[in-house]
Protein backbone atom coordinates (compact mmCIF):
# COMPACT_ATOMS: atom_id res chain seq x y z
CA UNK A 1 0.00 0.00 0.00
CA UNK A 2 2.46 2.91 -1.48
CA UNK A 3 -0.28 5.15 -1.62
CA UNK A 4 -3.09 5.34 0.69
CA UNK A 5 -6.81 5.82 -1.22
CA UNK A 6 -8.22 8.77 1.14
CA UNK A 7 -11.04 6.36 2.12
CA UNK A 8 -8.47 3.90 3.35
CA UNK A 9 -7.77 7.19 5.22
CA UNK A 10 -11.04 8.07 6.26
CA UNK A 11 -11.05 4.02 7.48
CA UNK A 12 -8.25 4.01 9.46
CA UNK A 13 -9.25 7.21 11.33
CA UNK A 14 -12.26 5.43 12.29
CA UNK A 15 -10.41 2.62 13.56
CA UNK A 16 -8.38 4.81 16.10
CA UNK A 17 -9.42 4.92 19.75
CA UNK A 18 -8.30 8.04 21.19
CA UNK A 19 -8.72 10.32 24.38
CA UNK A 20 -10.11 13.22 23.13
CA UNK A 21 -12.20 16.19 24.54
CA UNK A 22 -13.88 19.00 23.45
CA UNK A 23 -16.02 21.83 24.77
CA UNK A 24 -15.45 19.68 28.58
CA UNK A 25 -16.81 16.60 26.72
CA UNK A 26 -15.56 13.55 25.83
CA UNK A 27 -15.98 12.83 21.65
CA UNK A 28 -16.66 9.41 20.36
CA UNK A 29 -17.14 9.38 17.04
CA UNK A 30 -14.87 12.42 15.75
CA UNK A 31 -14.47 11.76 11.95
CA UNK A 32 -17.97 12.67 11.70
CA UNK A 33 -18.02 15.73 14.05
CA UNK A 34 -18.61 18.33 12.39
CA UNK A 35 -16.47 20.58 14.11
CA UNK A 36 -13.70 18.50 13.60
CA UNK A 37 -14.30 16.87 9.83
CA UNK A 38 -13.61 19.79 7.81
CA UNK A 39 -9.90 19.19 8.79
CA UNK A 40 -10.21 15.95 8.05
CA UNK A 41 -11.13 16.67 4.62
CA UNK A 42 -8.47 18.92 4.39
CA UNK A 43 -5.56 16.07 5.31
CA UNK A 44 -7.79 13.50 2.95
CA UNK A 45 -7.04 16.28 0.06
CA UNK A 46 -2.85 15.04 1.02
CA UNK A 47 -4.41 11.50 -0.01
CA UNK A 48 -6.42 12.44 -2.92
CA UNK A 49 -4.39 14.44 -4.98
CA UNK A 50 -1.51 11.83 -4.57
CA UNK A 51 -3.66 9.56 -7.14
CA UNK A 52 -4.28 12.10 -9.72
CA UNK A 53 -2.47 12.35 -13.03
CA UNK A 54 -2.75 16.05 -13.11
CA UNK A 55 -1.14 16.47 -9.83
CA UNK A 56 0.81 13.00 -9.16
CA UNK A 57 4.37 14.78 -10.36
CA UNK A 58 3.99 17.16 -7.31
CA UNK A 59 2.58 14.83 -4.91
CA UNK A 60 4.65 11.69 -5.37
CA UNK A 61 7.95 11.00 -5.22
CA UNK A 62 10.43 7.85 -5.40
CA UNK A 63 11.45 7.24 -1.93
CA UNK A 64 15.50 6.99 -1.34
CA UNK A 65 14.46 3.97 1.10
CA UNK A 66 12.55 1.77 -0.72
CA UNK A 67 12.75 2.95 -4.72
CA UNK A 68 8.86 2.49 -4.81
CA UNK A 69 6.47 5.28 -4.78
CA UNK A 70 5.57 7.18 -2.42
CA UNK A 71 3.34 10.56 -1.43
CA UNK A 72 5.92 13.54 -1.25
CA UNK A 73 4.41 13.80 2.26
CA UNK A 74 6.27 10.98 3.22
CA UNK A 75 9.95 11.53 1.76
CA UNK A 76 13.36 12.18 2.49
CA UNK A 77 14.64 15.21 0.36
CA UNK A 78 17.03 13.89 -2.29
CA UNK A 79 17.83 17.54 -4.16
CA UNK A 80 16.90 20.95 -4.41
CA UNK A 81 14.55 20.07 -6.96
CA UNK A 82 13.19 17.93 -4.19
CA UNK A 83 12.85 21.03 -1.84
CA UNK A 84 11.10 23.07 -4.96
CA UNK A 85 8.49 20.33 -5.31
CA UNK A 86 7.73 20.56 -1.96
CA UNK A 87 6.86 23.90 -1.61
CA UNK A 88 4.88 24.51 -5.10
CA UNK A 89 3.17 21.09 -3.72
CA UNK A 90 2.15 23.18 -0.53
CA UNK A 91 1.04 25.82 -3.02
CA UNK A 92 -1.31 23.21 -4.90
CA UNK A 93 -2.66 22.05 -1.66
CA UNK A 94 -3.51 25.48 0.00
CA UNK A 95 -5.15 26.65 -3.19
CA UNK A 96 -7.00 23.29 -3.42
CA UNK A 97 -8.77 23.42 0.61
CA UNK A 98 -8.49 27.33 1.37
CA UNK A 99 -6.95 25.72 4.52
CA UNK A 100 -4.41 24.37 6.72
CA UNK A 101 -3.82 21.06 5.34
CA UNK A 102 -1.65 19.74 8.31
CA UNK A 103 0.94 17.29 6.67
CA UNK A 104 3.59 19.59 6.61
CA UNK A 105 4.63 18.73 9.63
CA UNK A 106 5.47 15.47 9.73
CA UNK A 107 7.22 15.76 6.38
CA UNK A 108 9.70 18.68 7.99
CA UNK A 109 10.22 16.69 11.25
CA UNK A 110 11.33 13.53 9.43
CA UNK A 111 13.60 15.56 7.17
CA UNK A 112 15.16 17.29 10.40
CA UNK A 113 15.20 13.67 12.04
CA UNK A 114 16.56 12.22 9.55
CA UNK A 115 19.64 14.29 9.41
CA UNK A 116 20.15 15.28 13.17
CA UNK A 117 20.24 11.03 14.20
CA UNK A 118 23.04 10.49 11.34
CA UNK A 119 25.12 13.04 13.35
CA UNK A 120 24.05 12.00 16.61
CA UNK A 121 25.38 8.68 15.49
CA UNK A 122 28.74 10.41 13.95
CA UNK A 123 29.08 11.73 17.29
CA UNK A 124 27.98 9.06 20.00
CA UNK A 125 28.16 5.90 17.85
CA UNK A 126 24.94 5.48 18.37
CA UNK A 127 22.23 3.31 16.20
CA UNK A 128 19.39 6.15 16.39
CA UNK A 129 19.59 6.73 12.20
CA UNK A 130 19.21 3.30 11.31
CA UNK A 131 16.12 2.76 13.56
CA UNK A 132 14.74 5.97 11.81
CA UNK A 133 15.21 4.55 8.80
CA UNK A 134 13.03 1.54 9.67
CA UNK A 135 10.55 3.71 10.76
CA UNK A 136 10.51 6.13 7.38
CA UNK A 137 10.43 2.66 5.87
CA UNK A 138 7.40 1.93 7.60
CA UNK A 139 5.79 5.46 7.62
CA UNK A 140 6.00 5.38 3.91
CA UNK A 141 4.90 1.79 3.15
CA UNK A 142 2.08 2.47 5.32
CA UNK A 143 1.40 6.05 4.02
CA UNK A 144 1.27 7.41 7.06
CA UNK A 145 0.13 10.91 8.07
CA UNK A 146 2.24 11.89 11.15
CA UNK A 147 2.16 14.84 13.66
CA UNK A 148 5.74 16.59 14.40
CA UNK A 149 5.26 17.56 17.55
CA UNK A 150 7.73 20.31 19.19
CA UNK A 151 5.72 23.26 21.13
CA UNK A 152 5.50 22.43 24.64
CA UNK A 153 3.58 24.28 27.24
CA UNK A 154 6.94 25.89 28.57
CA UNK A 155 5.59 27.36 32.10
CA UNK A 156 7.45 30.50 32.70
CA UNK A 157 9.55 31.38 29.81
CA UNK A 158 12.15 33.07 31.16
CA UNK A 159 13.25 29.46 32.68
CA UNK A 160 15.36 26.64 30.76
CA UNK A 161 13.67 23.55 31.32
CA UNK A 162 15.51 21.96 33.62
CA UNK A 163 15.08 25.55 35.66
CA UNK A 164 11.28 25.01 35.75
CA UNK A 165 9.05 24.90 38.97
CA UNK A 166 7.27 22.50 37.23
CA UNK A 167 9.06 20.27 35.25
CA UNK A 168 6.02 18.74 33.11
CA UNK A 169 6.59 22.02 31.53
CA UNK A 170 8.21 20.71 28.95
CA UNK A 171 7.87 17.01 28.21
CA UNK A 172 10.65 14.96 29.46
CA UNK A 173 11.81 11.40 30.36
CA UNK A 174 10.36 10.16 34.00
CA UNK A 175 10.71 6.81 34.03
CA UNK A 176 14.20 4.82 32.66
CA UNK A 177 13.42 1.10 31.75
CA UNK A 178 15.66 -1.23 29.72
CA UNK A 179 12.77 -1.48 27.27
CA UNK A 180 11.76 2.21 26.76
CA UNK A 181 10.78 5.39 28.67
CA UNK A 182 8.21 7.03 30.00
CA UNK A 183 7.16 10.35 29.55
CA UNK A 184 5.15 13.22 30.56
CA UNK A 185 4.27 16.60 29.42
CA UNK A 186 2.35 18.87 26.93
CA UNK A 187 2.89 19.76 23.46
CA UNK A 188 0.93 22.88 22.51
CA UNK A 189 -0.79 23.97 19.24
CA UNK A 190 -0.67 20.69 17.47
CA UNK A 191 -1.45 21.45 13.66
CA UNK A 192 -3.36 18.11 12.72
CA UNK A 193 -2.78 15.97 15.34
CA UNK A 194 -5.58 13.88 15.67
CA UNK A 195 -5.75 13.55 11.93
CA UNK A 196 -2.79 11.84 11.77
CA UNK A 197 -1.93 7.96 12.58
CA UNK A 198 1.56 8.85 14.37
CA UNK A 199 3.19 11.24 16.35
CA UNK A 200 7.04 12.45 16.28
CA UNK A 201 8.09 13.67 18.85
CA UNK A 202 11.21 16.44 19.07
CA UNK A 203 12.66 19.02 21.78
CA UNK A 204 11.27 22.00 21.98
CA UNK A 205 14.40 23.97 22.29
CA UNK A 206 18.41 24.03 22.64
CA UNK A 207 19.09 22.59 26.13
CA UNK A 208 21.80 22.15 28.56
CA UNK A 209 24.17 19.51 29.18
CA UNK A 210 21.96 18.42 32.49
CA UNK A 211 18.89 18.67 31.04
CA UNK A 212 19.22 15.00 29.49
CA UNK A 213 15.83 14.00 30.38
CA UNK A 214 14.47 16.68 27.80
CA UNK A 215 16.43 15.81 24.89
CA UNK A 216 14.09 12.77 23.71
CA UNK A 217 12.83 11.96 20.10
CA UNK A 218 10.41 9.53 19.57
CA UNK A 219 7.74 8.17 17.48
CA UNK A 220 4.31 6.43 19.06
CA UNK A 221 0.78 5.81 16.94
CA UNK A 222 -1.32 8.02 18.38
CA UNK A 223 -3.58 5.62 20.36
CA UNK A 224 -0.71 4.92 22.88
CA UNK A 225 -2.46 4.42 26.16
CA UNK A 226 -1.76 7.75 28.51
CA UNK A 227 -2.29 9.75 25.51
CA UNK A 228 -4.91 12.82 26.30
CA UNK A 229 -5.85 15.47 23.33
CA UNK A 230 -7.87 18.25 23.95
CA UNK A 231 -9.47 19.61 20.41
CA UNK A 232 -8.56 23.59 20.24
CA UNK A 233 -11.54 26.11 19.91
CA UNK A 234 -11.17 28.40 16.81
CA UNK A 235 -12.87 31.95 16.02
CA UNK A 236 -16.45 30.80 14.65
CA UNK A 237 -16.36 27.45 15.07
CA UNK A 238 -19.83 26.72 16.32
CA UNK A 239 -21.36 28.35 13.24
CA UNK A 240 -20.29 24.32 12.35
CA UNK A 241 -23.31 23.04 14.32
CA UNK A 242 -26.16 25.16 12.83
CA UNK A 243 -26.96 22.96 9.96
CA UNK A 244 -25.97 25.28 7.11
CA UNK A 245 -23.39 26.00 4.49
CA UNK A 246 -23.32 29.13 3.83
CA UNK A 247 -22.42 31.06 6.81
CA UNK A 248 -19.09 28.76 7.95
CA UNK A 249 -17.22 30.13 4.19
CA UNK A 250 -15.01 27.15 3.38
CA UNK A 251 -17.96 24.60 3.62
CA UNK A 252 -15.28 21.65 3.46
CA UNK A 253 -12.15 22.29 4.92
CA UNK A 254 -10.73 23.58 7.62
CA UNK A 255 -7.40 23.28 10.01
CA UNK A 256 -7.33 21.74 13.30
CA UNK A 257 -4.65 22.36 16.54
CA UNK A 258 -5.14 20.49 19.38
CA UNK A 259 -3.67 20.20 23.08
CA UNK A 260 -1.64 16.74 23.48
CA UNK A 261 -1.00 15.41 26.52
CA UNK A 262 1.45 12.89 27.35
CA UNK A 263 0.31 11.51 31.11
CA UNK A 264 2.63 8.69 32.03
CA UNK A 265 3.65 7.28 28.14
CA UNK A 266 5.65 4.66 27.35
CA UNK A 267 7.69 4.76 24.68
CA UNK A 268 9.78 1.35 23.20
CA UNK A 269 13.49 1.95 22.62
CA UNK A 270 13.30 1.01 18.70
CA UNK A 271 11.22 3.94 18.84
CA UNK A 272 13.14 6.56 20.43
CA UNK A 273 15.39 8.50 18.04
CA UNK A 274 17.55 10.81 20.51
CA UNK A 275 17.96 9.93 23.96
CA UNK A 276 19.78 12.51 26.11
CA UNK A 277 22.47 13.78 23.33
CA UNK A 278 21.39 17.20 24.66
CA UNK A 279 24.27 18.90 22.15
CA UNK A 280 21.95 17.66 19.17
CA UNK A 281 18.38 19.25 20.69
CA UNK A 282 19.37 22.50 18.91
CA UNK A 283 20.36 21.41 15.58
CA UNK A 284 17.19 19.32 15.64
CA UNK A 285 15.04 22.16 16.64
CA UNK A 286 16.53 24.31 14.16
CA UNK A 287 16.01 22.12 11.05
CA UNK A 288 12.67 21.33 11.77
CA UNK A 289 11.66 25.40 11.82
CA UNK A 290 13.81 25.82 9.12
CA UNK A 291 11.99 23.15 6.54
CA UNK A 292 8.74 24.79 8.68
CA UNK A 293 9.54 28.11 7.38
CA UNK A 294 10.15 27.08 4.04
CA UNK A 295 6.85 25.39 4.45
CA UNK A 296 5.16 28.74 4.99
CA UNK A 297 6.32 29.94 1.47
CA UNK A 298 4.04 27.14 -0.16
CA UNK A 299 1.54 26.52 2.10
CA UNK A 300 0.32 30.49 3.11
CA UNK A 301 0.93 31.41 -0.53
CA UNK A 302 -1.79 28.59 -1.99
CA UNK A 303 -4.55 29.86 0.47
CA UNK A 304 -3.37 33.70 -0.06
CA UNK A 305 -4.32 32.38 -3.65
CA UNK A 306 -7.83 31.96 -2.71
CA UNK A 307 -8.32 34.82 -0.66
CA UNK A 308 -7.01 37.06 -3.08
CA UNK A 309 -9.24 35.42 -5.90
CA UNK A 310 -12.33 36.20 -3.20
CA UNK A 311 -11.37 39.55 -3.26
CA UNK A 312 -11.11 39.66 -6.95
CA UNK A 313 -14.75 37.95 -6.80
CA UNK A 314 -16.66 40.09 -4.62
CA UNK A 315 -14.99 43.24 -6.80
CA UNK A 316 -16.89 41.80 -9.68
CA UNK A 317 -19.97 41.19 -7.86
CA UNK A 318 -20.23 44.45 -6.19
CA UNK A 319 -19.63 46.60 -9.38
CA UNK A 320 -16.38 47.82 -8.58
CA UNK A 321 -13.95 45.84 -10.44
CA UNK A 322 -12.66 48.53 -13.09
CA UNK A 323 -11.76 51.20 -10.24
CA UNK A 324 -7.86 51.89 -10.60
CA UNK A 325 -7.23 51.41 -6.98
CA UNK A 326 -9.58 48.37 -6.75
CA UNK A 327 -7.11 47.09 -9.07
CA UNK A 328 -4.16 48.50 -7.27
CA UNK A 329 -5.08 46.19 -4.44
CA UNK A 330 -5.47 43.28 -6.42
CA UNK A 331 -2.13 43.62 -7.61
CA UNK A 332 -0.56 44.42 -4.31
CA UNK A 333 -2.11 41.20 -2.77
CA UNK A 334 -0.70 39.43 -5.76
CA UNK A 335 2.74 40.95 -5.40
CA UNK A 336 3.54 40.15 -1.59
CA UNK A 337 1.67 36.70 -2.04
CA UNK A 338 4.36 35.78 -5.03
CA UNK A 339 7.26 37.85 -2.45
CA UNK A 340 6.12 34.82 -0.13
CA UNK A 341 5.93 32.44 -2.72
CA UNK A 342 9.95 33.73 -4.08
CA UNK A 343 11.04 32.92 -0.78
CA UNK A 344 9.73 29.80 -0.38
CA UNK A 345 11.54 28.71 -3.81
CA UNK A 346 14.78 30.61 -3.08
CA UNK A 347 15.31 28.95 0.51
CA UNK A 348 14.89 25.79 -1.46
CA UNK A 349 16.90 26.03 -4.29
CA UNK A 350 19.75 27.24 -2.60
CA UNK A 351 19.28 24.08 -0.36
CA UNK A 352 22.54 21.99 0.47
CA UNK A 353 22.87 18.23 1.00
CA UNK A 354 23.67 17.04 4.76
CA UNK A 355 26.04 14.42 5.99
CA UNK A 356 23.16 12.04 6.32
CA UNK A 357 22.55 12.38 2.33
CA UNK A 358 19.00 14.34 2.32
CA UNK A 359 18.51 17.97 1.61
CA UNK A 360 18.15 20.76 4.04
CA UNK A 361 16.59 24.48 2.71
CA UNK A 362 19.08 27.28 3.22
CA UNK A 363 18.62 28.45 6.78
CA UNK A 364 18.73 31.91 6.34
CA UNK A 365 16.52 32.41 3.07
CA UNK A 366 14.19 30.16 5.21
CA UNK A 367 14.18 32.46 8.19
CA UNK A 368 13.36 35.20 5.80
CA UNK A 369 10.59 33.43 4.37
CA UNK A 370 9.11 33.18 7.56
CA UNK A 371 9.46 36.70 9.13
CA UNK A 372 7.34 37.91 5.51
CA UNK A 373 5.19 35.49 6.43
CA UNK A 374 4.14 37.13 9.86
CA UNK A 375 3.49 39.94 7.78
CA UNK A 376 2.36 39.74 4.35
CA UNK A 377 -0.71 37.59 4.48
CA UNK A 378 -2.03 40.38 7.61
CA UNK A 379 -2.03 43.00 4.48
CA UNK A 380 -3.45 40.71 1.84
CA UNK A 381 -6.44 40.14 4.62
CA UNK A 382 -6.37 43.88 5.62
CA UNK A 383 -6.60 44.25 1.67
CA UNK A 384 -9.59 41.40 0.94
CA UNK A 385 -11.24 43.19 3.76
CA UNK A 386 -10.83 46.84 2.17
CA UNK A 387 -12.18 45.36 -0.98
CA UNK A 388 -15.20 42.95 0.41
CA UNK A 389 -16.87 46.54 2.44
CA UNK A 390 -18.36 46.44 5.82
CA UNK A 391 -21.04 44.16 4.85
CA UNK A 392 -18.56 40.67 5.93
CA UNK A 393 -19.21 41.91 9.59
CA UNK A 394 -22.41 43.10 9.11
CA UNK A 395 -24.80 40.50 6.62
CA UNK A 396 -27.49 38.33 8.42
CA UNK A 397 -27.05 35.01 9.26
CA UNK A 398 -28.04 32.12 6.36
CA UNK A 399 -31.00 31.74 8.47
CA UNK A 400 -32.36 35.58 7.55
CA UNK A 401 -32.07 34.53 3.74
CA UNK A 402 -34.17 31.62 4.19
CA UNK A 403 -36.65 33.47 6.80
CA UNK A 404 -40.64 33.33 4.91
CA UNK A 405 -41.03 36.75 6.55
CA UNK A 406 -38.19 38.86 5.91
CA UNK A 407 -36.08 36.63 3.81
CA UNK A 408 -37.28 38.03 0.11
CA UNK A 409 -36.46 41.53 1.81
CA UNK A 410 -33.16 40.79 2.92
CA UNK A 411 -32.04 39.22 -0.63
CA UNK A 412 -33.45 42.15 -2.02
CA UNK A 413 -31.06 44.59 0.09
CA UNK A 414 -28.14 42.47 -0.51
CA UNK A 415 -28.53 41.92 -4.20
CA UNK A 416 -26.24 44.20 -6.41
CA UNK A 417 -28.20 42.91 -9.71
CA UNK A 418 -24.91 41.94 -10.95
CA UNK A 419 -24.95 38.03 -9.49
CA UNK A 420 -27.60 36.19 -7.31
CA UNK A 421 -27.68 37.50 -3.67
CA UNK A 422 -26.10 34.21 -2.31
CA UNK A 423 -23.12 34.14 -4.91
CA UNK A 424 -22.35 37.92 -2.84
CA UNK A 425 -23.39 36.38 0.77
CA UNK A 426 -20.89 33.20 -0.11
CA UNK A 427 -18.22 35.38 -1.26
CA UNK A 428 -18.34 37.72 1.90
CA UNK A 429 -18.62 34.73 4.21
CA UNK A 430 -15.51 33.33 2.81
CA UNK A 431 -13.19 36.49 2.94
CA UNK A 432 -14.87 36.50 6.47
CA UNK A 433 -13.39 32.72 7.16
CA UNK A 434 -10.05 33.35 5.95
CA UNK A 435 -9.43 37.06 7.45
CA UNK A 436 -11.12 36.78 11.13
CA UNK A 437 -13.32 33.07 11.00
CA UNK A 438 -12.31 29.78 11.69
CA UNK A 439 -9.60 30.03 8.47
CA UNK A 440 -7.89 32.85 9.84
CA UNK A 441 -6.21 30.46 12.89
CA UNK A 442 -4.56 29.01 9.55
CA UNK A 443 -3.76 32.14 7.58
CA UNK A 444 -3.36 34.36 10.32
CA UNK A 445 -1.87 33.92 13.49
CA UNK A 446 -0.06 30.57 12.36
CA UNK A 447 1.30 32.65 10.02
CA UNK A 448 2.46 35.12 12.97
CA UNK A 449 3.27 32.31 15.54
CA UNK A 450 3.46 28.91 14.01
CA UNK A 451 7.13 27.55 12.87
CA UNK A 452 8.59 30.33 15.39
CA UNK A 453 7.11 33.66 16.36
CA UNK A 454 9.00 37.01 14.42
CA UNK A 455 11.53 37.32 16.99
CA UNK A 456 12.70 33.58 16.52
CA UNK A 457 13.48 34.52 13.03
CA UNK A 458 15.30 37.66 13.84
CA UNK A 459 16.92 35.72 15.80
CA UNK A 460 18.49 33.52 13.33
CA UNK A 461 18.78 36.06 10.70
CA UNK A 462 21.60 37.96 13.06
CA UNK A 463 23.22 34.54 13.47
CA UNK A 464 23.19 33.95 9.86
CA UNK A 465 24.58 36.72 8.70
CA UNK A 466 27.73 37.79 8.25
CA UNK A 467 27.83 41.72 9.02
CA UNK A 468 31.90 42.06 9.35
CA UNK A 469 31.84 41.17 5.55
CA UNK A 470 29.34 43.67 4.58
CA UNK A 471 31.36 46.46 6.89
CA UNK A 472 34.76 45.40 5.33
CA UNK A 473 33.10 45.68 1.83
CA UNK A 474 31.72 49.37 2.47
CA UNK A 475 35.35 50.25 4.23
CA UNK A 476 36.52 48.81 0.69
CA UNK A 477 34.66 50.92 -1.35
CA UNK A 478 35.34 54.08 0.74
CA UNK A 479 38.29 54.30 1.04
CA UNK A 480 39.28 53.21 4.75
CA UNK A 481 40.67 49.51 3.89
CA UNK A 482 42.72 48.78 1.53
CA UNK A 483 41.01 47.27 -1.78
CA UNK A 484 43.41 44.59 -3.42
CA UNK A 485 40.30 44.29 -6.54
CA UNK A 486 41.67 47.46 -7.80
CA UNK A 487 44.69 46.06 -9.38
CA UNK A 488 44.29 45.72 -12.93
CA UNK A 489 48.05 44.42 -13.65
CA UNK B 1 50.73 15.79 -2.94
CA UNK B 2 49.04 17.23 -5.30
CA UNK B 3 46.43 19.79 -4.47
CA UNK B 4 43.40 20.89 -6.56
CA UNK B 5 41.72 24.15 -5.43
CA UNK B 6 38.41 25.15 -6.37
CA UNK B 7 36.44 28.28 -5.30
CA UNK B 8 32.53 29.33 -5.45
CA UNK B 9 31.85 32.43 -7.00
CA UNK B 10 32.02 34.01 -3.86
CA UNK B 11 28.73 36.34 -3.54
CA UNK B 12 27.99 35.68 0.05
CA UNK B 13 30.38 34.18 2.08
CA UNK B 14 30.11 33.96 5.72
CA UNK B 15 34.34 32.26 5.85
CA UNK B 16 36.99 34.49 4.19
CA UNK B 17 37.76 31.80 1.38
CA UNK B 18 41.19 32.79 0.65
CA UNK B 19 42.69 33.21 3.66
CA UNK B 20 41.60 29.81 4.57
CA UNK B 21 43.23 28.11 1.73
CA UNK B 22 46.66 29.74 2.78
CA UNK B 23 46.01 28.80 6.21
CA UNK B 24 45.29 25.13 4.99
CA UNK B 25 48.17 25.13 2.62
CA UNK B 26 50.53 26.24 5.78
CA UNK B 27 48.72 23.40 8.00
CA UNK B 28 49.54 21.50 4.68
CA UNK B 29 53.33 22.20 4.47
CA UNK B 30 54.03 21.41 7.98
CA UNK B 31 53.73 17.68 7.24
CA UNK B 32 54.16 17.46 3.39
CA UNK B 33 54.98 19.28 0.13
CA UNK B 34 51.90 20.73 -1.73
CA UNK B 35 51.97 21.14 -5.25
CA UNK B 36 48.58 23.37 -6.35
CA UNK B 37 47.81 21.83 -10.14
CA UNK B 38 44.24 21.94 -11.66
CA UNK B 39 43.50 17.95 -12.95
CA UNK B 40 45.49 14.96 -12.00
CA UNK B 41 45.15 15.75 -8.26
CA UNK B 42 45.52 13.65 -5.26
CA UNK B 43 42.93 15.37 -3.24
CA UNK B 44 40.54 18.41 -4.41
CA UNK B 45 39.55 20.74 -2.14
CA UNK B 46 36.50 22.49 -2.84
CA UNK B 47 35.40 26.00 -1.15
CA UNK B 48 31.84 27.19 -0.71
CA UNK B 49 31.89 30.56 1.08
CA UNK B 50 28.36 29.40 2.42
CA UNK B 51 27.00 26.50 3.61
CA UNK B 52 24.94 26.25 0.28
CA UNK B 53 28.34 25.47 -1.51
CA UNK B 54 26.94 26.34 -5.06
CA UNK B 55 29.70 25.07 -7.55
CA UNK B 56 28.94 21.96 -9.32
CA UNK B 57 30.90 19.09 -8.21
CA UNK B 58 30.33 16.86 -11.04
CA UNK B 59 32.00 18.76 -13.48
CA UNK B 60 35.22 18.63 -12.14
CA UNK B 61 35.19 15.63 -9.59
CA UNK B 62 37.47 14.02 -12.16
CA UNK B 63 40.35 16.49 -11.30
CA UNK B 64 41.24 14.75 -8.37
CA UNK B 65 40.92 11.89 -6.70
CA UNK B 66 39.14 12.54 -3.57
CA UNK B 67 37.39 16.16 -2.79
CA UNK B 68 37.20 17.11 0.28
CA UNK B 69 34.19 19.77 0.33
CA UNK B 70 34.14 22.90 2.54
CA UNK B 71 30.50 25.03 2.64
CA UNK B 72 30.95 28.16 5.20
CA UNK B 73 31.63 26.07 8.34
CA UNK B 74 30.54 22.89 6.95
CA UNK B 75 33.43 20.02 6.62
CA UNK B 76 32.29 17.24 4.30
CA UNK B 77 28.79 18.58 5.62
CA UNK B 78 29.60 18.68 9.45
CA UNK B 79 29.74 21.33 10.98
CA UNK B 80 32.94 23.00 12.18
CA UNK B 81 33.85 26.19 14.34
CA UNK B 82 35.16 28.65 12.66
CA UNK B 83 38.41 28.54 14.40
CA UNK B 84 39.11 24.84 14.09
CA UNK B 85 38.12 24.85 9.91
CA UNK B 86 41.89 25.14 9.00
CA UNK B 87 43.37 22.61 11.09
CA UNK B 88 39.33 20.42 10.14
CA UNK B 89 40.23 20.76 6.30
CA UNK B 90 43.75 20.10 6.42
CA UNK B 91 43.54 16.96 8.42
CA UNK B 92 40.96 15.90 5.94
CA UNK B 93 43.21 16.33 3.10
CA UNK B 94 45.39 14.19 4.92
CA UNK B 95 43.52 11.41 5.58
CA UNK B 96 41.91 11.38 2.08
CA UNK B 97 45.63 11.88 0.65
CA UNK B 98 46.55 8.43 2.24
CA UNK B 99 43.47 6.61 1.17
CA UNK B 100 44.77 6.91 -2.32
Amino acid sequence: MALKTPQQYLDELRQLKINLYMFGEKVENYVDHPIIRPSINAMAMTYKLAHDPEYEDLMTATSSLTGKKINRFTHIHQSTEDLIKKVKMQRLLGQKTGSCFQRCVGLDAFNAVFSTTYEIDQAYGTEYHQRFIEYMKYVQENDLAVDGCMTDARGDRSKSPGQQPDPDAYLHVVERRPDGVVVRGCKLHQTGMINSHEILVMPNNALKADEKDWAICFAIPLDTPGMIYVYGRQSCDTRKLEGGNVDVGNIHFGGQEVMTIFNDVFVPNERIFMNGETDFAGTLVERFAGYHRQSYGGCKVGVGDTLIGAAKAITDYQGVSKASHVKDKIIEMCHLNETLYSCGIACSAEGRKTAAGNYLIDLLLANVCKQNVTRFPYEIARLAQDLAGGMIVTMPSEKDFENPEIGHLVKKYVSTGIVPPEHRQRMLRLIENLTMGCAAVGYLTESMHGAGSPQAQRIMIARLVDLEHRKELAEKLCGIKENPDIDWN
Amino acid sequence: MKLRIKYCGGCNPIINRSRLVNQVKDELQKKTNVEIVDKDADVGLLVGGCQVCCPNLSQIEDQAKQWVIVGGNLVDYLPVSIDQLPAKVAEKILAKAADN
